[in-house]
């Protein structure tokens, strides 16, 4: 008796499938080099996500699970994108999105498993298609290249005048046509020396202040270091306030 | 959403984010605040306080690259990293975050933005 060819290629199928879901529960590394490229490799996953499955995406210790319906999410994180009555969809999609991206920051290599959904997770919960994920992660700039960070910190000042006590300004390094103007300068030297003699705000003798625009952050910075009873104004390149930071964390920690 | 119910989010979703406080500046009162574990209301007081100072500053106001733009501060300290913005369209409060030292400042700077748009539909 011979057997139906459509059967043997339903046969032929079963082995491949087989290896592939072993494959997906031990785990397998996602191609994806940057933050952008992490965000988008694992909403390709969701997309290609039919059957429930908690997808575990998994960046060196730091874990996060995606539990996916039909190439949707209906949870990210531990967070329920369904059942909440009090919050709007809208504000739903922003908080998974957001999840997934502030998961998909965190830098080293991505890697996904897969395991079966629990049963509870029913018809009626919709989720996020990955489509609607995308639309907003796109409109964010999130899955665009992020700006590069400059390493150095010397290399992240434009510009760097001190604001001497004697209320003169001594230009020191960098392009002093970036900086603000004499008189700028002048007025702020006045706001700090009130803040100085003040009680209030208790900031210490140390302290560093970076003004930029609320809806641009990446743009350049200001910055006001006071520090070593020196008063520094900067400049600070697009990308460059990580490595600031970094260096001034470094200070404290050396009890500087 | 109540405003409460935002300030959650923020402490949540924003990095290394210890508090979140909603400060009205005319009065110089923290309204209402989120935290990991309970804040001394002098605490409170002094970010408030620092928040007046900096959106008031005339020295940076003086020194901004435009007046039309909103103004976000980072301030660094000995102990905390706490980036101060107003909601949009709401010139007389700020959302104060006071966050680890070594949390990520850029991506600080990108969450709280999104939590700026979210707190502006709370009104």
């Amino acid at each position: 008796m011979s057997i139906d060819q459509g059967v043997m290629d339903i046969l032929a199928r079963i082995e491949p499938r087989t290896q592939a879901r072993a494959r997906d529960e031990a785990g397998r590394k996602l191609e994806a080099e940057t933050g952008a490229e992490r965000l988008a490799a694992i909403l390709d996953e969701v997309a290609d996500t039919i059957l429930p499955r908690v997808l575990q995406f998994r960046i060196g210790d730091t874990l996060c699970d995606v539990t996916v319906n039909s190439a949707r999410v209906v949870n990210a994180g531990g967070r329920d994108a369904v059942n909440s009555e009090e919050e709007g969809r809208e504000a739903r999609l922003q908080r998974v999105a957001a999840v997934l991206r502030a998961f998909a920051m965190v830098d080293g290599p991505l890697q996904v498993s897969a395991r079966p959904a629990d049963d509870s997770l029913t018809a009626d919960e919709v989720g996020h298609i990955e489509r609607e994920l995308r639309n907003y992660c796109d409109g964010q700039g999130w899955l665009a290249e992020a700006p590069s960070r400059i390493e150095s910190p010397d290399l992240a000042v434009l510009a760097n005048a001190v604001l001497l006590d004697d209320g003169g300004i001594e230009y020191q390094d960098g392009d002093a046509a970036l900086l603000p103007t004499v008189d700028g300068l002048k007025v702020l030297r006045s706001d700090l020396d009130g803040w100085r003699g003040a009680s209030e705000p208790d900031l210490g003798d140390a302290y560093w202040i970076v003004m930029n625009d609320a809806d641009d952050p990446a743009a350049s910075a200001i910055g006001v270091c006071v520090e070593h009873g020196r008063t520094d104004v900067q400049v600070i390149a697009p990308g460059g306030l990580w490595a600031l930071a970094a260096e001034w964390v470094a200070r404290r920690g050396e009890g500087e | 959403m109540s405003l409460k119910e935002a300030l959650n989010r923020g402490l949540n979703d924003i990095p290394g984010c210890r508090t979140v406080c909603y400060v009205d500046m005319p009065s110089g009162l923290v309204l209402s605040s989120s935290s990991r574990r309970p804040r001394p209301q002098e605490v409170l007081d002094r970010i408030a306080v620092l928040a007046g100072k900096l959106f008031q500053s005339e020295g940076f106001a003086a020194v901004a690259d435009g007046p039309d733009k909103a103004r976000q501060f980072t301030v660094f300290g000995q102990e905390n990293m706490q980036v101060f913005v107003q909601p949009q369209n709401d010139p007389e409060h700020v959302l104060c975050y006071v966050c680890d030292m070594d949390a990520d400042p850029d991506l600080v700077a990108e969450q709280v933005k999104s939590h700026r748009a979210l707190v502006a539909e709370v009104f």
